[in-house]
Protein backbone atom coordinates (compact mmCIF):
# COMPACT_ATOMS: atom_id res chain seq x y z
CA UNK A 1 0.00 0.00 0.00
CA UNK A 2 3.04 2.07 0.75
CA UNK A 3 4.78 1.35 -1.81
CA UNK A 4 1.55 2.27 -4.40
CA UNK A 5 1.08 5.69 -2.63
CA UNK A 6 4.76 6.88 -3.10
CA UNK A 7 4.53 5.51 -7.01
CA UNK A 8 1.49 7.45 -7.46
CA UNK A 9 3.22 10.09 -6.03
CA UNK A 10 6.04 10.05 -8.00
CA UNK A 11 4.20 9.20 -10.80
CA UNK A 12 1.92 12.11 -11.08
CA UNK A 13 5.11 14.27 -9.93
CA UNK A 14 7.02 13.00 -12.94
CA UNK A 15 3.55 13.64 -14.94
CA UNK A 16 3.28 17.43 -13.84
CA UNK A 17 7.14 18.27 -14.54
CA UNK A 18 6.75 16.47 -18.12
CA UNK A 19 3.66 18.19 -19.29
CA UNK A 20 5.69 21.69 -17.88
CA UNK A 21 8.85 20.97 -19.96
CA UNK A 22 6.68 20.43 -22.62
CA UNK A 23 5.78 24.03 -22.87
CA UNK A 24 8.88 25.21 -22.39
CA UNK A 25 12.11 25.35 -24.28
CA UNK A 26 13.69 22.78 -22.78
CA UNK A 27 14.22 21.33 -19.44
CA UNK A 28 15.70 23.64 -16.78
CA UNK A 29 19.13 22.12 -16.77
CA UNK A 30 21.06 21.42 -19.06
CA UNK A 31 20.13 17.65 -19.91
CA UNK A 32 17.61 17.42 -22.59
CA UNK A 33 16.40 13.81 -23.70
CA UNK A 34 14.28 12.49 -26.20
CA UNK A 35 10.48 14.10 -25.78
CA UNK A 36 8.27 11.86 -26.22
CA UNK A 37 6.11 12.29 -29.62
CA UNK A 38 2.75 12.28 -27.64
CA UNK A 39 4.25 15.48 -25.54
CA UNK A 40 4.92 17.63 -28.81
CA UNK A 41 1.27 17.37 -30.35
CA UNK B 1 20.89 6.48 -13.82
CA UNK B 2 19.29 5.86 -17.03
CA UNK B 3 18.36 2.49 -16.01
CA UNK B 4 17.41 3.08 -12.67
CA UNK B 5 14.87 5.59 -13.90
CA UNK B 6 13.89 2.89 -16.89
CA UNK B 7 13.50 0.45 -13.98
CA UNK B 8 10.91 2.92 -11.99
CA UNK B 9 9.14 3.98 -15.25
CA UNK B 10 8.18 0.58 -16.20
CA UNK B 11 7.85 -0.33 -12.29
CA UNK B 12 4.70 2.97 -12.18
CA UNK B 13 3.86 1.46 -15.64
CA UNK B 14 3.20 -2.28 -14.20
CA UNK B 15 1.43 -1.10 -11.34
CA UNK B 16 -0.58 1.27 -12.87
CA UNK B 17 -1.25 -0.24 -16.27
CA UNK B 18 -0.05 2.80 -18.60
CA UNK B 19 0.20 2.98 -22.09
CA UNK B 20 3.67 2.81 -23.73
CA UNK B 21 2.68 6.66 -24.28
CA UNK B 22 2.17 7.41 -20.55
CA UNK B 23 5.27 5.24 -19.41
CA UNK B 24 7.42 7.34 -21.77
CA UNK B 25 5.93 10.80 -20.20
CA UNK B 26 6.39 9.56 -16.51
CA UNK B 27 10.06 7.95 -17.96
CA UNK B 28 10.63 11.86 -19.07
CA UNK B 29 9.10 13.19 -16.29
CA UNK B 30 11.49 11.48 -14.03
CA UNK B 31 14.58 12.91 -15.37
CA UNK B 32 13.53 16.37 -15.28
CA UNK B 33 12.63 15.20 -11.55
CA UNK B 34 15.65 13.44 -10.40
CA UNK B 35 17.46 16.78 -11.72
CA UNK B 36 15.56 18.97 -9.99
CA UNK B 37 15.59 17.29 -6.57
CA UNK B 38 19.64 16.71 -6.65
CA UNK B 39 20.26 19.90 -8.22
CA UNK B 40 18.55 21.81 -5.82
CA UNK B 41 18.92 19.87 -2.78
CA UNK B 42 22.74 20.45 -3.49
CA UNK B 43 22.72 23.85 -3.38
CA UNK B 44 20.43 23.62 -0.11
CA UNK B 45 22.52 21.47 1.93
CA UNK B 46 25.86 23.32 0.56
CA UNK B 47 24.18 26.64 1.16
CA UNK B 48 23.06 25.85 4.35
CA UNK B 49 26.44 24.42 5.22
CA UNK B 50 28.55 27.08 3.82
CA UNK B 51 26.48 30.28 4.21
CA UNK B 52 25.21 31.26 0.67
CA UNK B 53 21.79 29.33 0.79
CA UNK B 54 19.99 32.91 -0.29
CA UNK B 55 22.35 33.31 -2.98
CA UNK B 56 21.91 29.69 -3.81
CA UNK B 57 18.42 30.44 -4.31
CA UNK B 58 18.42 32.97 -6.44
CA UNK B 59 20.96 31.86 -8.71
CA UNK B 60 18.80 28.68 -8.94
CA UNK B 61 15.66 30.47 -10.04
CA UNK B 62 17.03 32.91 -12.18
CA UNK B 63 18.81 29.76 -14.16
CA UNK B 64 15.74 27.80 -14.01
CA UNK B 65 13.02 30.08 -14.92
CA UNK B 66 15.03 31.44 -18.11
CA UNK B 67 16.20 28.23 -19.74
CA UNK B 68 12.82 26.94 -19.72
CA UNK B 69 12.02 30.05 -22.39
CA UNK B 70 15.16 30.34 -23.30
CA UNK B 71 16.85 26.83 -24.08
CA UNK B 72 20.59 26.43 -24.62
CA UNK B 73 23.31 24.28 -24.65
CA UNK B 74 23.04 20.81 -23.51
CA UNK B 75 25.31 18.44 -21.92
CA UNK B 76 25.62 14.91 -23.50
CA UNK B 77 24.47 12.46 -20.42
CA UNK B 78 22.13 13.08 -17.08
CA UNK B 79 25.07 12.34 -14.89
CA UNK B 80 27.10 15.02 -17.18
CA UNK B 81 24.48 17.58 -16.75
CA UNK B 82 24.29 16.88 -12.90
CA UNK B 83 27.71 17.50 -12.39
CA UNK B 84 28.63 20.56 -14.69
CA UNK B 85 24.58 22.16 -13.37
CA UNK B 86 25.97 21.79 -9.28
CA UNK B 87 29.49 22.57 -10.35
CA UNK B 88 28.26 25.91 -11.83
CA UNK B 89 25.41 27.18 -10.18
CA UNK B 90 27.38 26.20 -6.81
CA UNK B 91 30.19 28.57 -7.66
CA UNK B 92 28.02 31.48 -8.90
CA UNK B 93 26.73 31.45 -5.60
CA UNK B 94 29.90 31.14 -3.68
CA UNK B 95 31.30 34.33 -6.17
CA UNK B 96 27.83 36.12 -5.34
CA UNK B 97 28.08 35.29 -1.83
CA UNK B 98 31.58 35.94 -0.96
CA UNK B 99 33.61 37.98 -4.16
CA UNK B 100 31.66 40.09 -6.13
CA UNK B 101 29.82 42.12 -3.64
CA UNK B 102 33.47 43.23 -3.04
CA UNK B 103 33.52 45.38 -6.05
CA UNK B 104 30.53 48.06 -4.40
CA UNK B 105 27.54 49.07 -5.51
CA UNK B 106 28.55 51.42 -8.44
CA UNK B 107 30.22 48.74 -9.96
CA UNK B 108 27.45 46.41 -9.43
CA UNK B 109 24.84 48.95 -10.95
CA UNK B 110 27.10 49.49 -14.05
CA UNK B 111 27.64 45.59 -14.32
CA UNK B 112 24.10 45.69 -14.13
CA UNK B 113 23.52 47.83 -16.82
CA UNK B 114 26.22 46.01 -19.14
CA UNK B 115 25.63 42.89 -18.81
CA UNK B 116 22.07 43.01 -18.84
CA UNK B 117 22.01 45.03 -22.40
CA UNK B 118 24.14 42.21 -23.54
CA UNK B 119 21.79 39.52 -22.24
CA UNK B 120 19.08 41.52 -24.28
CA UNK B 121 21.23 41.52 -27.04
CA UNK B 122 22.19 38.48 -27.23
CA UNK B 123 18.81 36.59 -26.20
CA UNK B 124 16.61 39.30 -29.10
CA UNK B 125 19.07 37.51 -31.58
CA UNK B 126 19.11 33.70 -30.54
CA UNK B 127 16.07 33.00 -28.27
CA UNK B 128 14.96 30.18 -28.06
CA UNK B 129 17.73 27.94 -29.01
CA UNK B 130 16.29 24.32 -29.67
CA UNK B 131 17.45 20.89 -29.11
CA UNK B 132 17.81 18.15 -31.50
CA UNK B 133 15.95 16.17 -28.88
CA UNK B 134 13.30 18.89 -28.56
CA UNK B 135 12.80 20.65 -32.33
CA UNK B 136 10.74 23.79 -32.27
CA UNK B 137 8.31 24.06 -34.86
CA UNK B 138 5.38 25.72 -33.69
CA UNK B 139 5.66 29.63 -34.51
CA UNK B 140 3.03 30.45 -31.96
CA UNK B 141 4.66 28.45 -29.25
CA UNK B 142 8.42 29.85 -30.51
CA UNK B 143 6.73 33.74 -29.97
CA UNK B 144 5.43 32.74 -26.65
CA UNK B 145 9.10 31.65 -25.58
CA UNK B 146 10.45 34.65 -26.71
CA UNK B 147 8.08 37.11 -25.00
CA UNK B 148 8.21 35.37 -22.16
CA UNK B 149 12.34 35.41 -22.27
CA UNK B 150 12.06 39.18 -22.44
CA UNK B 151 9.22 39.72 -19.56
CA UNK B 152 11.62 38.08 -17.63
CA UNK B 153 14.98 39.29 -17.95
CA UNK B 154 13.03 42.80 -17.93
CA UNK B 155 11.90 41.74 -14.61
CA UNK B 156 15.52 39.90 -13.43
CA UNK B 157 17.41 42.99 -14.44
CA UNK B 158 14.95 45.60 -12.51
CA UNK B 159 15.28 43.57 -9.31
CA UNK B 160 18.64 42.81 -9.54
CA UNK B 161 19.49 47.17 -10.44
CA UNK B 162 16.80 47.81 -7.45
CA UNK B 163 18.51 45.23 -4.95
CA UNK B 164 22.01 46.88 -6.31
CA UNK B 165 21.61 50.60 -4.97
CA UNK B 166 23.52 51.72 -2.22
CA UNK B 167 22.14 51.13 1.46
CA UNK B 168 19.86 53.66 2.54
CA UNK B 169 18.47 54.52 -0.98
CA UNK B 170 15.56 51.93 -0.63
CA UNK B 171 14.16 50.37 2.78
CA UNK B 172 15.42 46.78 1.10
CA UNK B 173 19.27 46.30 -0.56
CA UNK B 174 21.07 43.22 -1.16
CA UNK B 175 24.68 43.43 -3.37
CA UNK B 176 24.85 39.45 -3.34
CA UNK B 177 21.43 38.65 -4.21
CA UNK B 178 21.24 41.74 -6.88
CA UNK B 179 24.47 39.90 -7.89
CA UNK B 180 23.15 36.36 -7.52
CA UNK B 181 20.40 37.25 -10.24
CA UNK B 182 22.65 38.65 -12.64
CA UNK B 183 25.40 35.81 -12.48
CA UNK B 184 22.49 33.61 -13.10
CA UNK B 185 21.33 35.61 -16.22
CA UNK B 186 24.52 36.03 -17.56
CA UNK B 187 25.40 32.50 -17.43
CA UNK B 188 22.05 31.26 -18.74
CA UNK B 189 22.62 34.02 -21.54
CA UNK B 190 25.91 32.14 -22.29
CA UNK B 191 24.83 28.83 -22.81
CA UNK B 192 22.63 30.31 -25.76
CA UNK B 193 26.01 31.36 -27.55
CA UNK B 194 28.70 29.28 -29.58
CA UNK B 195 31.14 29.47 -26.54
CA UNK B 196 28.58 28.70 -23.94
CA UNK B 197 28.25 25.48 -26.05
CA UNK B 198 32.14 25.16 -26.42
CA UNK B 199 32.55 25.77 -22.82
CA UNK B 200 29.45 23.06 -21.98
CA UNK B 201 31.19 20.44 -24.46
CA UNK B 202 34.53 21.08 -22.74
CA UNK B 203 33.56 20.97 -19.26
CA UNK B 204 31.72 18.04 -19.86
CA UNK B 205 34.52 15.75 -21.37
CA UNK B 206 37.12 17.12 -18.68
CA UNK B 207 34.54 15.94 -16.06
CA UNK B 208 34.33 12.55 -17.79
CA UNK B 209 38.15 12.11 -18.13
CA UNK B 210 38.64 12.80 -14.19
CA UNK B 211 35.92 10.36 -13.91
CA UNK B 212 37.77 7.79 -16.04
CA UNK B 213 41.03 7.99 -14.32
Amino acid sequence: MLKNKVLGIVAVAATFLASIAATSACFWFIYQPEEPECLSK
Amino acid sequence: MERFLDHLADTIAEQFHYTEDQRAVVRYGLVALLQTVIIFFLLVVLGLCFGFFPQALAVFFSVVLLRRQEGGAHASSLTGCLILSGVVLTALAVLSRYVLPLMGSPMALLLTAVLGAGCVLVSWKLVPVESPNKPLRDPKKIARLRRNTFLLLAVYLLLAFVLALPEGTLPFSSLSISLSILSGTVWQTFTLTKPGRWLVDTMENLFRRLNRS
